[in-house]
């Protein structure tokens, strides 16, 4: 039997090193770093000795990820969790330039939960706005023809007309 | 979500397990412009440098009044927003309706919810939208498949009245699918039961055309061929309720044998109903358009009154009141 509490023990304590782009360091526990499937993938190839180089995520990216894979990996009630994660968005969405980079690397190392998450802030941020609106919030470019808009505006016309 | 079996992801693992500076800038796989880097990005934030997937599924998550705008905010969006993998996306998310759906169904509004069933050959759910949350919930299945059904409400109670059978309801054949256009089914919100399984049907065998609820009742035109009736459904009085026949609206002398007339109807506070009629003539065809009436029925009184006719160019209107 007591071999068996320590193994589970050296399992829970098993840790493991993540270094982000910009060379900072972050040691977290195995089942963390789980929550991502490639690095799940790389642990089960090259095992956890060596430090896992996450070369294309910054430092505070990374951050903010293993913030999210933590809380995620205690298995709490989904309240908890529900209301943990709106704070996380809340926080997250105020700098666009940070979430649009928090969805680039979610995606990149595979952690679809969030990629979920984060697609469902965005599309929020989307609704109940003027085509000129989102362009200027998202500094997009209007390359659409006036062809190409009278065209949308007849697929989509009766939506467009005033009430 | 579950994990799909996406042929880029093992090359792409691989790729990632080997780190290579030169890919540094090629984070993004999918990349019709040039693939910007952290740094770029910085520069000016923009939900455009997603790559086409991730866009993809943020735009598969907007709520669809908001659709049609966004295609016009890019050509890009647009293209996604026209692409097959949007709508299969937005099934995936269970954003899509049947298009059925939109065309014929009954509404009512309850206690600050609206209230959607019928309307779809596939489904006999009933949809429960909720204003403060944004959502729509499916909360009961309907007795009785109907398309092209009314609603309307009267304390606290939906009723689905008239429509043709649809759907593969085993006593359904095409020859009878009228036999409901005169009956009702009614659902208590509160409790979430259906009334009694045989469904109330209005006298005299018409098709339930036009109905809205007013106080504790419900009001009910009826259709027979050349005539309107007019009826009231008062739940109260025993189980089954009332019918009560009251004047019908005076719109006779509009109708012509091989025109059409096309009701809609919605109640004005506790006393009054006011009636769309839309009929339309060889003339009104001819000019693209129909000839829309108001009437007005005090419910104190029992009597009719013509309001001012609708603008021309109308051809479906919908009516709501709101008083102010």
């Amino acid at each position: 039997m007591a071999t068996i509490i320590t193994k589970e023990q050296q399992e829970k304590e098993k840790m493991v090193t993540l270094v982000s782009s910009d060379s900072e360091k972050f040691v977290v526990e195995q089942k963390v770093a789980e929550k991502s499937h490639v690095i799940k993938m790389v642990m089960n190839c090259c095992g956890i000795e060596s430090p896992i180089p996450v070369r294309r995520v910054k430092g505070d990216i990374l951050k903010s990820i293993l913030e999210y894979c933590e809380k995620h990996s205690k298995g709490e009630a989904q309240e908890v969790m529900e209301k943990w994660d709106k704070e996380y968005m809340d926080k997250a969405e105020k700098d666009l330039v940070f979430f649009h980079d928090l969805m680039l690397a979610s995606h990149f190392l595979h952690i679809q939960e969030l990629v979920d998450l984060i697609a469902v802030t965005f599309a929020g941020m989307l609704k109940m706005k003027s085509p000129e609106e989102i362009r200027q919030k998202f500094n997009i470019n209007n390359d659409l023809t006036k062809e190409q808009e009278e065209h949308i505006m007849t697929t989509f016309g009766w939506a467009f007309q005033p009430i | 979500m579950a994990e799909t079996c996406n042929p880029r992801r093992l090359p792409w693992l691989i790729k990632s397990c080997i780190p290579d500076p030169r890919r540094e800038a090629a984070k993004l796989p999918s990349g019709t412009r040039p693939p910007p880097t952290v740094t770029s990005t910085a520069a000016s934030p923009s939900i455009s440098s997603l790559p086409d997937d991730l866009l993809l599924e943020i735009l598969s998550r907007v709520p669809q009044p908001s659709i049609p705008s966004l295609s016009l905010v890019c050509r890009r969006f647009a293209l996604l927003l026209d692409s097959p993998s949007f709508y299969a996306l937005r099934r995936s998310h269970g954003l899509l309706r049947p298009a059925l759906h939109a065309l014929s169904f009954a509404a009512a509004a309850i206690a600050g919810r609206i209230y959607v069933a019928g309307g779809a050959a596939r489904s006999s759910a009933v949809e429960e939208y909720d204003p403060d949350l944004d959502s729509w919930r499916i909360i009961s299945d309907a007795p009785r498949r109907r398309y092209g059904c009314v609603g309307a409400t009267a304390s606290g109670v939906f009723y689905v009245i008239g429509g043709l059978i649809v759907g593969s309801s085993p006593r359904a054949g095409r020859l009878d699918a009228h036999v409901w256009a005169g009956t009702m089914d009614t659902y208590e919100v509160e409790t979430g039961v259906w009334g009694s399984r045989r469904a109330a049907s209005v006298p005299g065998g018409g098709c339930v055309v036009g109905a809205c609820g007013a106080g504790s009742h419900v009001y009910v035109l009826a259709s027979h061929a050349v005539e309107v009736s007019f009826w009231r459904w008062d739940a109260g009085k025993g189980r089954r309720g009332d019918w009560l026949r009251l004047e019908p609206p005076p719109i006779t002398a509009h109708l012509r044998l091989g025109g059409a007339a096309r009701f809609c109807c919605s109640a004005l506070g506790q006393d009054k109903i006011v009636a769309l009629v839309h009929v339309s003539s060889d003339a009104s065809r001819r000019r693209g358009s129909t000839d829309g009436v108001v009437l007005v029925y005090d419910i104190v009184k029992g009597e009719w009154n013509r309001g001012p006719d609708l603008p021309v160019g109308f051809r479906r209107a919908a009516l709501a009141c709101v008083e102010c």
